[in-house]
């Protein structure tokens, strides 16, 4: 396993939870996981917490998020989340929390509202560990990003300058055939960040069926598919990077990585697509051979 | 009012105003606050960043600014407009500004587009 001093700024979700997998699968073990965990703003939380304790309060909110999640999945296609997995080598019982994938040595908790909350801000702040893996969650705010001596990287599905925003995987592919890939250092700005790397892949759907109804198809993707292709992209930069500098990477610092500043104001940035474009291109990209 | 940007009479002149340099970036602008807002306000920012009122764009100029994407998205082959068009459109049905019928057939047109820019895309690929 090869140690790594970048630490995952880990929200429990699907996407996060394969980017730990692959991560592990492909022999990466991050210094640490900074597990996000959001607390509910609620009187009933509030209550919940006074009498039995912040933990044993979480935890149970946490199930109640569990159960209800489990609840929805049960009406979404289960074969269908299976073949998009299988396409990246991965099982759905690879996707797994963080505590099973890493040892608890490596994580620490931070019981936060949001992104916004103050306590992060001060957890970096006075961190050691000063580049941060984002996973998603929300929008990290310029106070944060602009923490002096620390970087945040993302892993964008659009090819930037030309294609910024929201739904890019599905703009991407529209407008260049290819689901393409950018890894940044962040800043303020939505997608301008100063480029590390970037890849294209040709996404394929054969053996996904196109009768599944195209709600479920587009939160599938966007859940499963895309994080897989997010991730091994930065896995392939840190394969180059082993493969072409002499230096160890568990001695590498994460911060200086080869990077090109963008133009804030070139290329678009582009929006949600509307039901009609998005069903039309889902329609598309599931009959491409 | 010099500084700001009078969404309204952009929208009545906007044959004029096509010949302009800025053009296209005020419609990107315009598009931010369909997709984003989901409101057009009648004056803003000469930037077009903030809004400088309260009051929207009466029915007839979101019908103009429909058109204009419409055209934009057909003459330019451009999705991105295609896409606010399609929002715009929705919003505009549900405010009333468009019959159901009107609406519906609004869809239709652009999804004539829609298919008309692909196909078109493809065959200048292959």
């Amino acid at each position: 396993m090869k140690k790594i001093k970048l630490t995952i700024l880990y929200v429990d979700s699907v996407p996060s939870r394969i980017y730990l997998a692959l991560l592990n699968k492909h022999g990466y073990e991050p210094e640490k996981i900074l597990f996000l965990k959001f607390e509910s703003k609620s009187s009933k939380y509030k209550l919940l917490k006074k009498c039995v304790g912040r933990s044993f309060a979480n935890k149970i909110f946490q199930s109640v998020k569990e159960v209800r999640a489990r609840l929805r999945k049960r009406k979404s296609s289960n074969t269908l989340t299976e073949k998009l997995l299988l396409k990246f080598g991965l099982l759905p019982t690879d996707i797994k929390p963080c505590s099973d994938v890493y040892a608890n040595r490596i994580i620490e908790k931070l019981y936060i509202h949001s992104l916004d909350d103050s306590r992060l801000q001060h957890h970096i702040e006075n961190s050691k560990e000063k580049t941060y893996l984002f996973t998603g969650g929300g929008i990290l705010k310029e106070r944060i990003l602009s923490t002096p001596g620390t970087k945040f990287i993302h892993i964008h599905p659009g090819i930037v300058p030309e294609i910024k925003g929201a739904d890019c995987f599905y703009w991407s592919w529209l407008l260049m055939g290819v689901a393409g890939y950018s890894v940044f250092y962040m800043n303020a700005g939505i997608d301008t960040g100063d480029v590390i790397y970037k890849k294209e892949f040709k996404p394929r759907f054969d053996g996904v069926e196109s009768t599944c109804k195209p709600d479920q198809l587009y939160r599938a993707i966007l859940q499963f598919y895309d994080p897989c292709l997010r991730i091994l992209t930065f896995i392939e930069l840190l394969n180059k990077y082993l493969e072409n500098t002499p230096q160890d990477i568990e001695g590498f610092d994460f911060r200086t990585f080869n990077n090109v500043k963008q133009d804030p104001n070139a290329g678009r940035t582009y929006f949600f697509m509307h039901k009609v474009l998005r069903n039309f291109v889902l329609n598309k990209l599931t009959s491409v051979k | 009012m010099n500084d700001v940007f009078d969404t309204e009479a952009f929208l009545r002149t906007s044959a004029e105003a096509a010949k302009e340099e800025n053009f296209l970036i005020i419609v990107e602008r315009l598009c931010k606050k369909i997709d984003v807002v989901k409101r057009v306000y009648c004056f803003y920012s000469k930037d077009i960043l903030r809004k400088q009122t309260d009051k929207e764009i009466e029915g007839e100029s979101y019908t103009l600014l429909l058109n204009l994407l419409t055209s934009l998205a057909k003459e330019f082959s451009d999705y991105k407009y295609l896409n606010s068009a399609l929002k715009l459109n929705d919003i505009l049905s549900e405010k009333g500004v468009l019959e159901s019928s009107e609406g519906r057939s609004q869809i239709d047109k652009l999804e004539e587009i829609m298919k008309s820019i692909y196909d078109n895309k493809i065959g200048a690929e292959f």
